[in-house]
């Protein structure tokens, strides 16, 4: 072994030690896919964002206990609940019962003449007083009398039964004290997870904790629980790509074994097939790390694919072996061409880099130092590792691609027709290309978000697409902002543009409504005559109202209701989820529900004036355009890189024309990729879209090698047999993925393999080779 | 509705039936129980009656006196109209409670409603002799002879017991005489009920 690589060795080793170390002790993996949201400069895409990672609507669990009869169901749900309601995993939860509700009404009962919108001074003069004893009386004789009774002493002006009603509005059907499905099919409840609704692991876990804490409840196997939202879709969809990854993964792999051993008829070269790749994923999750603080599960999962093109750097050197050959012999011929190739990887992510999403930007890093670190593998390791001059040399071909390709030049003509369709295609419809709803990527079926807006009907709970913003400087402001607001909202239930809709100042008024209620209350001298004088005539006791004149005097002279009040009930959480802050702004988040017509609300909402205004959010088309922002970055980023490329080539090459024979092939094979996805229907996602950058960084090799080989030399033979095996293998395991159900999974399997057989043909036919600049010269 | 519990109760109803009519005319000595009651009161297709309530409440001076009259059809239909000292009637269907005040209809599901259902089961269930649904509702417990009966229930469900302490229906033979509703504040009514034709 020589000086210099035994040198490259130590040095490869100690990187590899070190990022390894690294990673083990510092490196932070998270599954957060806000990462790929932007961080975006406007205020309200900012809460947006915030609103789709952590908000309630992204926490919200709806559960539903079925395969039994109501009874049965209630006492399941009851004992579901209650231990879910210890569970640390969980913020609140709730299924309707009293023991639930218990906190919420003492509250409630408290504060009322702080918290009913009904208080006014008017209420308690004698006159009203007079006839809302009257109607007591009437409805002592009635049936709900009986129900009622035992409040009458302390509040015979009902305002907790208004406020008990308000909420009663909202609530959905119940039966044995819980809540149900009108039907009385299934039982339901309503948790709140500790976990933001992104985080995919611990939202796997706390509906796991739900799972597990129904089996203990002891319900036969015949019941079924089962839970919805946001939070468990992205743990079912986490899990389902999971599970496919790992086996296409274990059968993509051994197809590309296969091949390997086939060509190379010694395990040695097999073997370090794979070191440069996973050097370079270790590497440059390294660097991630290191930059970012933290690497994302989709970082890794996109980066995996962009570097899967390092698998090929030792097949064009293995490939190329000529019989007593050793390793740097055919890297002494093989290095230009491959250099240039990893290069052009580097230089095309370099563009990444400078992605205002930490996501876009991770991604780029990673491939960048991963490609490098390959490329430098490939160099420098593995001829220190490789077997000497002794090794076999690989299977030789039976055919030659590149005699196949000059032949196939004659048809070069059909490559132009398809390029100049292909282009057409897109340029006919280039306003259909994109598809920006990642809900058709979701591999989750129709059932169950059937489902879940089925629970969503029976729970009542607001629709996750709409929500009215008032903003101010302080959080009382924007409390009173969202009072003005509900008042309007209030008139537009009433004209049926929606059904209802969520409030924090419903349960936590802003302090000047709390004491403009509060000054309304009579002095207890005051109260004393107009209540004596209301009772005259009336079959009354005289003192049958004292406790509500104790209860008056006490909110005149008691304070403000304040959040910390509202502690333990659930309705601190309630507030806190529906208030938000950010930048120094506050927000009262109102969530809508049923919501008809999202244009004319939103023209409505702009109607407002000043002191009442909202801006409306409509959550899934603003995602759908947060997406389709992240996808332009991309492209305009991909383009910086191409444009980077290209003068790479030129220099490289040593000349324009040399350049653009080489990416022509490839960026024809684009978008020849990108026609044939339209023609099949399938509009292009980020993920499509990431897979494109991977058949550049392949395709480019492909042109590269192609172009470089000479009929008739030893070039032909490797440059051959490097191509047929380079695209064997990415056939291979991006064929298998191309075979998952999972639409995000199908989606890169396709373009890649779709993309790279293209190139390959491209290459062929259009490609610049070494006869043609032979005879150029 | 026919389902397993309704056909074990039908079952037991017939064989209580035919135990009391394989018995002896020595009635009197016969062992009371609830099973008898109920296969008694099961016998019974519709009954009209009379009723007049003294509703204790603890914020008024005297108590309140309302009257009107109840209306029984067999398997599921109860109608009480109250006239005095206002109108308003009351019926129920199965699960489906219909309040008529003052030219206005509310109307109520039971199963959404526990303590009302309770209320109106005590009556209903008991009308019907539905021993099923009494016990599902209330514990019960039955005192005295055929001809000088009690039936005492207790709510099971805590919701219902935080208003209504506990039910009282006495009576003679299949017919209810007396039916005393006690509350946990001390309030409390008591309905007589009168036949008008023996």
């Amino acid at each position: 072994m020589r000086l210099h690589s035994r040198t490259a060795l130590l040095a490869w080793l100690a990187l590899v030690a070190a990022s390894a170390w690294w990673i083990a002790r510092h490196a932070v993996f998270t599954a957060d896919l806000s990462a790929f949201l932007p961080a975006t400069s406007g205020r309200l895409e900012r809460l947006l964002v915030d609103q789709l990672r952590e908000g309630v609507a992204s926490r919200t669990m709806l559960i539903a206990i079925e395969g039994g009869a109501p009874p049965e169901l209630a006492r399941f749900s009851r004992e579901l609940a209650r231990s879910l309601a210890a569970d640390r995993r969980f913020d609140y939860v709730t299924n309707g019962a009293a023991e639930f509700i218990q906190g919420a009404r003492e509250l409630g009962l408290k504060h009322r003449y702080l918290l009913s919108p009904t208080v006014s001074a008017e209420r308690f003069s004698e006159q009203s007083l007079a006839r809302a004893l009257r109607e007591n009386l009437e409805r002592l004789a009635t049936l709900e009398g009986t129900a009622f009774k035992g409040m009458l002493a302390r509040d015979p002006t009902g305002e907790l039964r208004s406020l008990v009603e308000a909420a009663g509005q909202g609530a959905p059907a119940s039966r044995h004290g819980v809540w149900f499905s009108a039907d009385g099919a299934r039982a339901l409840l309503l948790a709140q997870t500790a976990a933001s609704g992104m985080n995919a692991m611990r939202q796997q876990e706390a509906a796991d904790a739900v799972t597990g804490a129904f089996l203990r409840t002891g319900a036969g196997p015949e019941y079924r629980v089962l839970p919805s939202g946001p939070g468990v879709f992205a743990a079912r969809t986490r899990a389902a790509i999971e599970h496919d990854t790992r086996w296409l993964t274990g059968v993509a792999g051994s197809l590309v074994l296969l091949i390997l051993a086939l060509v190379y008829r010694s395990p040695g070269p097999v073997a370090l097939s794979a070191l440069p790749v996973l050097t370079g994923l270790l590497v440059g999750v390294a660097a991630v790390g290191a930059l970012f603080g933290t690497v994302h599960g989709i970082t890794l999962a996109f980066g995996a694919t962009v570097i899967g093109e390092a698998v090929d750097y030792p097949s064009y050197v293995f490939t190329q072996r000529k019989p007593g050959e050793s390793v740097l012999d055919i890297l002494g011929r093989v290095w230009p061409t491959l250099r240039l190739a990893v290069l052009t990887t580097v230089f095309g992510s370099l563009a990444l880099l400078l992605s205002s999403l930490q996501g876009l930007a991770q991604l780029g890093v990673l491939s960048m130092v991963g490609v490098l670190a390959a490329g430098l593998v490939t160099r420098w390791v593995l001829p220190a590792l490789a077997p000497g001059r002794g090794a076999p040399p690989p299977r030789s071909l039976p055919f030659s691609l590149v005699r196949a390709g000059l032949a196939m030049r004659r048809a070069a003509w059909i490559a132009w027709v398809l390029l100049a369709a292909a282009l057409a295609l897109i340029v006919a419809r280039h306003d259909r290309i994109w598809d920006d709803d990642l809900g058709h990527l979701s591999p989750l079926p129709e059932s169950a978000r059937a489902l879940h807006s089925r629970l969503s009907a029976d729970l009542r709970a607001p629709d996750v697409g709409y929500l009215l913003v008032a903003s101010a400087g302080s959080r009382e402001a924007a409390l009173e902002k969202s009072e003005q607001t509900a008042l309007a909202l209030q008139s537009w239930v009433r004209e049926g543009v929606l059904e209802g809709f969520d409030l924090a100042a419903r349960y936590l008024p802003s302090a000047m409504t709390q004491e403009r209620r509060r000054a309304a209350l009579p002095e207890a001298r005051d109260l004393q005559r107009s209540l004596e004088r209301a009772l005259r005539g009336l079959p009354y006791r005289a003192d049958a109202f004292a406790p509500f004149e104790r209860d008056v005097e006490a909110a005149r002279q008691g304070p403000l209701l304040a959040l910390e009040d509202l502690r333990g009930t659930g309705l601190d959480l309630k507030v806190l989820s529906l208030l938000a802050e950010s930048d120094g702004e506050w927000h009262a988040l109102i969530p809508l529900r049923g919501v008809r017509d999202p244009a004319r609300l939103r023209s409505l909402a702009e109607g407002l004036p000043a002191e009442a205004r909202a801006s409306f959010l409509d959550l899934k088309a603003e995602s759908d355009r947060l997406i389709g922002g992240y996808r332009s970055q991309t492209l305009a980023l991909a383009g910086l890189g191409a444009l980077a490329i290209a003068l790479l080539l030129c220099v490289g090459l040593r000349g324009a024309r040399k350049a653009l024979q080489v990416m022509l092939p490839v960026y024809a094979a684009i978008a020849m990729t990108v026609a044939c996805l339209m023609l099949l229907g399938i509009g292009l996602s980020l993920f499509h879209l990431v897979s494109l950058l991977l058949v550049l960084g392949i395709g480019l090799n492909y042109s590269l090698f192609f172009g470089q080989a000479e009929p008739g030399t030893d070039s032909e033979q490797g440059t051959s047999l490097a191509l047929s095996v380079c695209f064997l293998t990415t056939f291979a395991a991006f064929g298998c993925l191309a075979t998952s159900r999972i639409p995000v999974l199908s989606a890169i399997g396709l373009t890649v393999t779709l993309g790279c057989a293209l190139s390959l043909l491209n290459s062929m036919m259009l490609g610049g080779t070494a006869v043609r600049a032979r005879e150029a010269r | 509705m026919i389902s397993g519990a309704g056909l074990r109760a039908s079952l037991l109803r017939a064989a209580s039936v035919l135990l009391l009519a394989s018995l002896p005319v020595a009635a009197q000595e016969e062992p009371w129980d609830f099973a008898s009651l109920m296969a008694q009161l099961a016998q019974v297709q519709t009954s009209r009656a009379r009723y007049s309530e003294v509703r204790r409440v603890a914020v008024l001076r005297e108590p309140l006196q309302l009257s009107g009259t109840l209306f029984y059809e067999r398997p599921a239909r109860i109608e009480k109209r109250q006239t005095l000292p206002s109108r308003e009637v009351i019926s129920v269907d199965g699960d489906r409670l219909t309040v008529e005040r003052e030219g206005k209809t509310r109307e109520v599901r039971l199963q959404n409603a526990p303590l009302i259902a309770a209320l109106v089961e005590s009556l209903r269930a008991t009308l019907a002799g539905d021993a099923t649904e009494l016990e599902r509702l209330f514990s019960v417990r039955v005192q005295g002879t055929r001809q000088r009966w009690t039936l005492a229930l207790s709510p099971r469900e805590v919701e219902v017991g935080g208003v209504v302490k506990g039910i009282s229906i006495a009576g003679s033979g299949s017919r209810l005489a007396r039916i005393e509703i006690l509350e946990p504040g001390g309030d409390g009514s008591v309905m007589t009920i009168h036949y008008d034709s023996q």
